[in-house]
């Protein structure tokens, strides 16, 4: 597995744009512009490698990366869901790779930014003709309905307790995060963070 | 486009090339022009022809000698093909409209002959209807002394007194050789289309170059004849010369390259030329003038602007259009256009088919390029690379330090949940 320390610095490498700004033993986070064709887009991609983050079971979200687009509004700009997300409030999950492919598409093993980034990038630019030709580009697979449950996002869980600056100071220094007071709430709360849902 | 040296196109310049790709001659069409063009060599030299033995040489002109062919019609394929058939000299004393009609005559042949009632005869030349294409075949005689093929051509309106008509001097030939010595190499090591062996009667063309085998002048030639198109479309009299644009993209082309000067981007050429056509339109209204231009191959006697602009309104509307077209292209270079910005630029410049076909080719390549697992992105910001001479690549190595290939990957998830 590739050190969350090593993605840092492949990201920082090929991706010097891409601001990282959350960083802990949970994983990390970046944001920042990419481009499919020529427009660039504001992405956020948060790379988990913890099974838990505090009181919160990250489930599936501790085992792919994800990304996001900031900036546009995508749903605003072509007027409903594009194809491959799931989510959409407020901003939609990019679904760049197949997690039940045989042969594995993303490995924990991968450098995010010699791998994840540019099923990304590829997704915006399919995206892009998408909206001019309705048509997708490259291999896509719909999941049977078992399938899609498997992967959909778990609803938030409810808050167990509220968050003390004291418990919220016990997860950041179990969970080596201190830059982040709306993940760290929320995590000592047993919700789903909002770095893992939306910022 | 392939660009040398690890330099790779924008999406600007992709598309561009994509909409000249898809306005010219197609492979097959090319082909069959040239086959055509052999089929109508031999036809007139057919034993009963009356121009058995009296065609020296045929020769392509205009936008076949030049490689810059586009298609006529904005929402399907038409293609004029032009022809030169210089005459045996005995013809040199002939009046123009005998010429004329004696041409008409040999190509359209007796009833239920090959090319019976698909001819019709023109001012200057006999014209051959073909489904999607005409072939123009004007005929002409050598003027004696001259330099190479500088010729007398026949103009012959049939509705006007037969001394109405007259022997103009053209050199195409010469126009043509003019033209591509301007033109700068193509930035992939490429052939440039020779259009005449001196040698043989039916003078062999070559094989279309692909895109990325000619200089960027060559294919902005193209999309300024294609905007041209479009412009002028359903615009009552005539419309600017093709060969007048040449002939100015020429002069912009050898002076840069005189001046050792050679852009890298079909983008920024082509707009570097409508700003130099501008110009010199400008230029020639601000003196009272119309504006007006010579063959450079034929100086003191062929002039390319007899029949257009015939008034300053002419020229005014174009200055106009041009203006446009500027400031069109200029906002299609901008990096923060979304594609369905860029499509709606093309189509309104280029027309919507020829947009919409070249939207479908980009996205035709990224999805060969994905499903092989060929994606190569531009470090630092991820761009898809588009030019289609990458996509044909067939190994995914990276062209340049610059570029990463992404491992294949299948974009999932169900488009309703």
């Amino acid at each position: 597995m590739a050190g969350i320390a090593a993605q840092i610095a492949a990201m920082r490498s090929a991706f010097p744009a891409m601001r990282l700004f959350a960083e802990g033993r949970w994983g990390c986070a970046w944001e920042g512009p990419l481009v499919g064709l020529g427009r660039p887009y504001i992405v956020r991609v948060t790379h988990t490698v913890s099974a838990t983050l505090g009181r919160c079971d990250l489930g599936w979200r501790s085992i792919i990366p994800r990304a996001q687009v900031i900036s546009p509004d995508l749903v605003a700009e072509c007027g409903g869901r594009p194809p491959h997300v799931y989510g959409i409030k407020p901003h939609p999950d990019l679904c760049v790779f197949d997690p039940h492919a045989p042969h594995r598409e993303w490995r924990a093993g991968m450098l995010i930014a010699e791998s994840y980034v540019l099923w990304v990038a590829r997704w915006l630019a399919s995206y892009e003709l998408w909206t001019v030709t309705g048509k997708w580009s490259g291999p896509e697979r719909h999941p049977a309905p078992k399938d899609a449950a498997a992967t959909a996002p778990c609803p938030p869980a409810i808050p167990a307790t509220a968050a003390s600056p004291a418990a919220i100071g016990r997860v950041a220094e179990a969970e080596g995060t201190e830059g982040s007071g709306p993940i760290l709430r929320a995590a000592t709360e047993g919700r789903l963070p909002s770095l893992l849902l939306d910022w | 486009m392939t660009y040398m040296g690890g330099f790779q196109p924008s999406i600007t310049d992709a598309l561009l090339a994509d909409v000249a790709r898809k306005v010219q001659l197609s492979p097959t069409n090319y082909r069959l022009a040239i086959e055509r063009y052999r089929i109508i060599n031999e036809w007139l030299d057919r034993e009963g022809s009356v121009l058995r033995g009296k065609v020296r040489l045929m020769y392509p002109q205009g936008s076949m000698a030049t490689g810059t062919t586009v298609s006529s019609r904005l929402e399907h394929d038409e293609f004029d093909i032009d022809l030169m058939a210089e005459l045996a000299d005995e013809f040199r004393g002939w009046h123009p409209r005998d010429i004329l009609d004696t041409l008409f005559d040999a190509i359209n042949g007796e009833e239920g002959s090959r090319y019976h009632g698909k001819v019709e005869r023109m001012t200057r030349c006999v014209q051959v209807q073909y489904e999607g294409m005409h072939i123009d075949v004007t005929p002409a005689t050598l003027i004696a002394g001259r330099v190479a093929r500088v010729s007398h051509i026949c103009h012959s309106k049939r509705e006007k007194p037969r001394a109405e008509d007259h022997r103009p001097v053209a050199n195409p030939w010469g126009f043509g050789e003019w033209f591509k010595d301007q033109m700068p190499l193509p930035l992939s090591e490429g052939a440039r289309m020779s259009t005449l062996a001196k040698a043989s009667e039916a003078v062999p063309v070559e094989e279309q170059p692909e895109l990325h085998e000619r200089s960027l002048p060559v294919i902005a030639t193209q999309l300024v004849k294609r905007w041209r198109n479009k412009k002028y479309d359903g615009r009552e009299g005539r419309c600017p010369p093709s060969v007048l644009l040449s002939c100015l993209i020429g002069e912009r082309s050898g002076h840069l390259l005189a001046a050792g000067k050679v852009q890298r981007s079909l983008h920024a050429t082509l707009l570097d030329l409508v700003i130099y056509i501008l110009a010199q339109f400008e230029a020639a209204e601000r003196v009272g003038r119309l504006i007006h231009r010579t063959n450079p191959a034929c100086p003191g006697d062929e002039v390319l602007t007899d029949r257009w602009p015939a008034a300053g309104r002419d020229q005014r509307q174009f200055i106009d259009d041009l203006e446009d077209f500027a400031a069109k292209l200029d906002l299609l270079g901008r990096d923060d256009l979304s594609l369905a910005q860029r499509n709606e630029l093309l189509s309104d410049m280029f027309g919507e088919r020829a947009a919409a076909l070249a939207m479908e080719d980009l996205r035709k390549r990224l999805d060969e390029q994905a499903r092989g697992g060929n994606v190569l992105h531009r470090l630092g910001t991820g761009a898809v690379l588009a030019a289609p001479a990458i996509a044909a690549t067939p190994t995914a190595k990276p062209a340049s330090s610059g570029v990463r290939a992404a491992p294949r990957s299948t974009s999932y998830g169900s488009d309703e949940g």
